[in-house]
């Protein structure tokens, strides 16, 4: 285990020194600063507005450090040649799998953090934020998110050949999910078939990442969603980050370390 | 030739030149298609004819807010064709707005069914203080497209029926005025304030003396279906406060204007309204209100 840790220690310094975080999070803060100083009719206490665009940016970038970080760790480490001393330790294929997984995923955990801290902080001095226990359930589900993500991207990055074409389709697919993956259904209803059979099957094997969304509920004050159905998501998200994890493993410990 | 130094000479050169192709052609662009004094300022140039789009999505989101969260998205039929009277009045038919918003039939599958825990699934309308909510995207909305009147009317009302902040209603109407000068539906709801808020009748029935008179022509030479509602509910108003004044020969003859122009949906409630206020011009007054 010890492996593992030392492994994804090492992914999150780079969180640090890479610029990425720096800079998102100096964008969201800006624009959100932006947006609380607007004035509306003389009323300080309006949230909703800044709520929603600051969770929409929030999301964003934690979508773009937490695939960027995790698509890079392998291909870099490939390209770079570190990955023979590395696995030289000795340290299994499978271990150094999930310290890359372990490492990005925590990176972007520590980002999630400072974004919601800084929500928060803006959100309730301005006056009445949304139900906090909405506002937890919230970060929970994100984080949940972040490691299907971030599995998902540590999957593509031994698929496919560069890191920016792992980056982008990640990019694609995850936002494809949040923004459609409800309305798979509803869109396979008006297709003939074999259309029809085609969106259902893509429906039912894809990662319901929409179900990590709360943000509709947060900004509009609604509560939590019971506890219970919090719980069987996390059990989900560990199911599919699991199988991406795998399919990850199976591919690698098949390929040559260094490209010919 | 290849060093950056070089390059930046190069790109730098290239910008100049731009530059004084540009200032020498602008002259000459003007006189072909000369810019209106609207298109200078910053989001018109950035957006150009998007910024209508983007105006419509904006009071659109508005309207999310006001049902708090629940809606429809552009994957239910009850997306298509909605009205947003609920927005800007208490006259809205209720029947027909609860059926537009019962969009979520039941559930299709498990997914569908267990996803339904991380939304809103339950229509409601905010109240009060709460409806505040959906200003910031109203004042966005008119700040990308001020000739988008609709933003102007539906921030007027909310600012008055449930912040009680007639002056701000007044103040936002007469800027939408402004973007958009003599329009008939900003003027009704001008007057509708005055009348409604401070009762002042001298502008309120000036204001809608002039929406009657500017919409007349119009709607003899070519009905529209946006003018004639205006001018119905613009006569109701006027013929309602002439009536409270105990004019009742003008609030008659404004009646009859809406008959006469074909512009009641029901003529038949006006007609009865009418012979009921010709009694009063005989008969003792009542108190009774033209609806």
């Amino acid at each position: 285990m010890h492996k593992i840790i030392a492994i994804s220690g090492v992914v999150i310094k780079e969180l640090y020194r890479r610029k990425d975080f720096y800079v998102l999070f100096v964008l969201t803060a800006l624009i959100t600063l932006l947006m609380g100083s607007a004035n509306f009719f003389g009323d300080a206490s309006l949230v909703g507005y800044i709520t929603e665009i600051a969770l929409l940016l929030i999301w964003i970038s934690l979508l773009v450090i937490s695939i960027s970080t995790a698509a890079r760790q392998i291909p870099s480490e490939r390209e770079n040649r570190t990955i023979l001393p590395l696995l030289a330790k000795p340290v299994t294929r499978g271990q150094l799998i999930m310290g890359k997984f372990i490492g990005s995923w925590l990176a972007a955990t520590i980002a999630m953090l400072v974004f919601y801290l800084f929500l928060a902080l803006i959100i309730w001095s301005r006056g009445e934020g949304p139900k906090i226990s909405t506002y937890i359930q919230g970060i929970w589900l994100h984080w949940v998110c972040l490691a299907i993500i971030t599995a998902m991207a540590i999957c593509g990055s031994v698929f496919f050949s560069a890191p920016s074409a792992n980056i982008t389709i990640t990019l694609i697919v995850t936002s494809a999910i949040l923004t459609v993956g409800r309305y798979l259904n509803l869109l396979a209803e008006q297709k003939p078939e074999p259309f029809q059979s085609i969106i259902y099957a893509i429906y039912y094997a894809i990662p319901h990442l929409e179900w990590y969304d709360l943000r509709d509920s947060i900004v509009h004050k609604h509560p939590p969603a019971p506890w219970w159905a919090a719980g069987v998501v996390t059990l989900y998200g560990t199911v599919y980050s699991a199988i991406f994890l795998t399919i990850t493993w199976l591919r690698f410990k098949r390929t040559p370390l260094i490209n010919a | 030739m290849h060093n950056p130094r070089s390059i930046i000479l190069l790109i730098i050169l290239g910008i100049c030149i731009e530059f004084t192709i540009a200032t020498a052609l602008d002259p000459f662009i003007q006189q072909i298609s000369p810019r209106k004094a609207t298109s200078v300022d910053l989001i018109h140039v950035l957006f150009g004819n998007a910024r209508e789009l983007l105006a419509n999505h904006l009071i659109k989101k508005a309207d999310v807010y006001f049902h708090a969260g629940y809606y429809p998205s552009i994957f239910h039929e009850a997306a298509q064709a909605r009205t947003r009277n609920h927005l800007h009045s208490e006259e809205y038919d209720e029947h027909a707005h609860e059926k537009e918003m019962s969009f979520l039939s039941k559930p299709k599958d498990i997914i569908d069914r267990f996803g339904r825990y991380f939304y809103p699934t339950e229509h409601r309308h905010l109240h009060g203080h709460e409806t505040a909510e959906i200003l910031p995207w109203l004042k966005f909305a008119a700040s990308i497209n001020p000739q988008n009147f609709e933003s102007y009317v539906i921030t007027a009302f909310w600012l008055r029926r449930e912040l009680h902040k007639p002056d701000q209603a007044e103040a936002f109407l007469r800027e939408g005025l402004k973007a958009n000068p003599n329009n008939p539906t900003l003027l009704y709801e001008l007057a509708r304030l005055r009348w409604e808020e401070y009762a002042d009748s001298l502008k309120a029935t000036n204001l809608l003396h002039y929406v009657l008179n500017s919409l007349r022509p119009k709607i003899q030479q070519k009905p529209n279906p946006e003018q004639i509602e205006i001018f119905h509910r613009a006569a109701i108003l006027l013929a309602h406060i002439y009536e409270q004044q105990r004019d009742f020969k003008s609030a008659v003859s404004i009646l009859q204007q809406t008959l006469e122009l074909n512009t009641a949906p029901k003529p038949e409630v006006i007609q009865q309204k009418i012979e009921e206020l010709n009694q009063h011009e005989v008969g003792p007054p009542t108190t009774q209100t033209c609806k």
